[in-house]
């Protein structure tokens, strides 16, 4: 048809040329032929229309495209919109605009994709040009068709990896300012937790998001913080293997759980890992599209920077509530607590010490500890260049409960009892100290009270204990005629029981002239060996009675020690006298000596009833006397070990005791040996 | 058979040495205080006195002090008798030797006979 049309069109203008035209006509004839073969065999679709819209030409690539059909006679806008092709061609414009945009004249570019009714083919995509073609006469217009398949998938595999790359560097964007939470928010958890959930909720594009921390108290993983409003995760729940968060919790992973079926929703869950402890999980639902390995990547760096914000709260909420703790017991303790550094300056100072020196705490930070603390003598003596605290720093060493007599600022003096302390760094240096000052003021009132107490009670004790003794001893000596035997034997009873009220009353005198410090020792350089021979032939008597032999270990000539005659017998009595009560019947009390370092030690052995563990502890307390079941009358006062210890201690020596339950006890104690003076040398 | 006076504020104690020491055949005056023994060492001279420390008024410390500033009582020996513990008087043999006492006993440490044995020791020496 379109064939006779340009044939149409050459013979009219064929017809009134003469002869001379016949080889023009055969040029343009041959020209015609070029341009329908240049139209056949181009690259791309041809479609020709007439001004009706009715196609009159196409091309080979255009009838390819069309499934190797032709179109010609075909109004083309009827042909679109044929039941037969328009499902299957979609075109990006209205075809009646399209239609409208020709008739105006205008040129239009436009895409469609278009598919086959055939399954399995391929589906293509046209770049359609349709181009109205007014000046030639007859021709409406001419369509240019191309495939772009190939051209519109990698731009939207381009398109689809600038939008990936927008999201990578979105959540980037996001992650960073997570990281940056801590130092806006400092260590307020909750709202930490608050941000993390809204950033999640951006990243993840999810809305139900829930952190769940570890509770040891319940061992339960309980809701910490959450976006959800109705419920939709549950408050606590238990480590079990029955739900997710508690899944991921006890195996430390994160696990994503697509739904399958329509009502159970996608979830995904990841531990609050600090290193490899879990301290809780964070929970997120609420998504329509399935989540995959990415999300679980991007948890996954929340979850860790999550973590160390925890940590670190928690380590920070700890240190300061420490710190509080001990602030309060510096400020509201009655006790003054003074800090030093290494070179004896003040660095702290407590209210309580303020009190006791009458110092305020910015006068004596900055001041030498003794211009400060300053600890006289009973006459007014400055006791500072005595001060330990340069030994505690130095040797690292601790001084506890010191009594000393402070003095304050305005010369006012108050009992108190100190204890130094080094401080440590972590490497074991003496970085500074610590001076506890206890006001004991009160407490050595109350003791002098008591122990005047004491004494004028003991004297007036002593009166009528004296009488009882004399007359009772004048009687039994038959001063005023003779007795009978029973009369002899019960008033010797009496004269007996009169005696340990007297001994009692002796060591309630000693405990108390202990206590209130006004025992006074004279120490001189002793010989142990007659003393112990004194001692020995005193004691031997009532050994006798049970058969029990007193032997002294001696080899060598023993060193001189430092103490107070009078008071060393009274230690060797009590101690000789306690383990002949103590002993089995014929057994032997051995006395032996061993030099230590500068102390001598002596050492009273027996083999009796022993001690119990459990009265062990209390065996130098104050009446913290023994059951003895070698005799009914222990005759003891439950104060002989407590005063023998003080009396020990109160010459710079020490006591102490081994023993086997039925086997026996061995008492020791070390006296400083007197040392020689570099004459005698 | 010596003179003996004996400076004590309770009946009972003196009572009982008073006859142990005239059992044992001695001469007792007995003084009830600090001040009778004073106003009596005006007439009386004793061969030792037997001094108790704590009394009413004058206590022993001062009597003791009034005797030796006498020279005719000064060579008196003066042995303590008292229930006062070492402690609460702060005396020592040194102390008592400094103050020129013979000798301090503990009523309650010592049986009247111990104490009789002890006068008759000072006396022996003086």
């Amino acid at each position: 048809m379109s064939d006779t049309r340009v044939q149409r069109k050459a013979s009219q203008s064929r017809q009134p040329a003469s002869d001379g035209n016949t080889v023009e006509l055969e040029n343009l004839r041959r020209e015609r032929d070029r341009l329908l073969a240049i139209m056949e065999n181009a690259n791309n679709g041809l479609i020709v229309l007439d001004t009706k819209h009715i196609v009159t030409r196409t091309n080979q690539q255009f009838r390819e495209l069309n499934g190797g059909k032709d179109i010609v006679g075909w109004d083309f806008f009827k042909y679109l919109h044929h039941p037969r092709v328009a499902p299957y061609v979609n075109l990006d414009m209205e075809i009646d605009r399209l239609k409208q945009r020709l008739e105006s004249g205008q040129h239009t570019t436009l895409y469609a994709e278009v598919s086959h009714p055939e399954p399995d083919t391929e589906m293509h995509r046209l770049q359609m040009i349709v181009s109205p073609l007014s000046e030639i006469e007859g021709t409406g217009a001419v369509i240019n068709l191309q495939d772009v398949s190939a051209l519109v998938e990698k731009t939207v595999e381009a398109n689809e990896m600038a939008q990936k790359a927008q999201r990578h560097s979105r959540e980037l964007t996001e992650l960073t300012e997570l990281a940056e939470v801590s130092s806006i928010y400092g260590f307020r958890l909750e709202t930490i937790f608050q941000r993390y959930l809204s950033k999640i909720s951006g990243l993840i594009d999810s809305s139900l998001i829930s952190v769940y921390m570890y509770q040891p108290s319940t061992q339960r993983l309980v809701v910490r913080a959450t976006t959800t409003q109705f419920n939709e995760h549950e408050k606590a729940v238990s480590l079990g293997d029955d739900n997710l968060p508690g899944r991921v919790f006890v195996g430390k992973r994160s696990q994503i759980e697509n739904a399958e079926t329509a009502s159970a929703p996608h979830a995904v869950a990841v531990p609050i890992l600090f290193h490899s402890k879990t301290l809780g999980i964070i929970l997120v639902t609420g998504r329509k599209r399935a989540y995959d390995n990415h999300d679980l990547k991007l948890m996954n760096l929340i979850a860790g920077r999550l973590a160390v914000l925890v940590e670190n709260a928690t380590l920070y909420h700890d240190v300061n509530a420490r710190r509080e703790r001990w602030e309060a017991v510096f400020r509201f303790t009655d006790e003054g607590i003074v800090i030093f550094d290494n070179k004896t300056k003040i660095v702290g100072f407590n209210p309580a010490s303020t009190n006791l020196t009458k110092f305020a705490a910015n006068e004596a930070i900055g001041q030498q500890f003794t211009k400060i603390v300053k600890t006289v003598t009973a006459e007014g003596l400055s006791l500072a260049a005595l001060s330990p605290i340069k030994q505690v720093l130095a040797e690292g060493k601790t001084i506890t409960k010191s009594e000393q007599l402070l003095e304050d600022r305005h010369g006012g003096r108050t009992w108190t009892e100190i204890s130094y302390s080094p401080i440590f760094d972590s490497a074991g240096r003496v970085t500074s100290g610590i001076a506890i000052v206890r006001n004991i003021q009160k407490d050595r009132e109350v003791e002098e009270v008591k122990s005047d107490f004491i004494s004028i009670v003991s004297h007036e004790l002593r009166t009528p204990l004296s009488a009882i003794k004399g007359f009772l001893s004048m009687i039994l000596q038959k001063d005023f005629g003779e007795l009978n035997d029973k009369q002899f034997h019960y008033l010797n009873r009496v004269y007996q029981s009169n005696q340990r009220m007297i001994d009692l009353v002796e060591d309630l005198l000693d405990v108390s002239s202990i206590e209130s410090g006004k025992i006074k020792l004279a120490q001189n350089p002793l010989a142990l060996e007659s003393i112990i021979t004194e001692v020995v032939t005193e004691l031997a008597s009532k050994g006798f009675e049970k058969q029990i032999t007193l032997k002294v270990n001696r080899k060598n000539r023993l060193p001189l020690v430092l103490a107070d005659e009078t008071r060393l017998r009274q230690i060797l009595v009590n101690l000789v006298d306690n383990a002949i009560k103590y002993s089995f019947p014929k057994s032997e009390v051995v006395i032996d000596f061993k030099v230590q370092g500068d102390e001598l030690v002596t050492g009273i052995s027996d083999t009796g009833v022993g001690i119990t563990a459990s009265q062990m502890d209390r065996i130098f307390q104050k009446f913290g006397r023994i059951y003895n079941p070698m005799s009914v009358q222990s005759g003891g006062t439950g104060l002989g070990l407590y005063i023998v210890k003080r009396l020990v201690e109160s010459h710079g020596g020490r006591i102490w005791v081994s023993s086997r339950e039925g086997r026996g006890s061995r008492f020791s104690f070390a006296l400083p040996i007197a040392k020689q003076l570099p004459l005698l040398e | 058979m010596a003179k003996i006076m004996l400076v004590e504020d309770d009946a009972i104690l003196v009572e009982m040495y008073q006859a142990k020491f005239e059992l044992e055949g001695h001469d007792v005056f007995v003084a009830n205080n600090g001040e009778e023994c004073l106003q009596a060492l005006d007439t009386y001279v004793p061969e030792l006195i037997l001094l108790d420390i704590l009394m009413p008024k004058i206590n022993g410390f001062h009597v003791l002090k009034e005797i030796k500033k006498r020279p005719n009582l000064r060579q008196i020996p003066v042995i303590l008798l008292t229930n006062l513990g070492e402690a609460e008087v702060d005396m020592n043999k040194e102390l008592a030797q400094a103050l020129g006492v013979s000798d301090y006993l503990i009523k309650s440490h010592h049986t009247p006979d111990e104490v009789v044995n002890k006068v008759v020791k000072v006396l022996a020496a003086k």
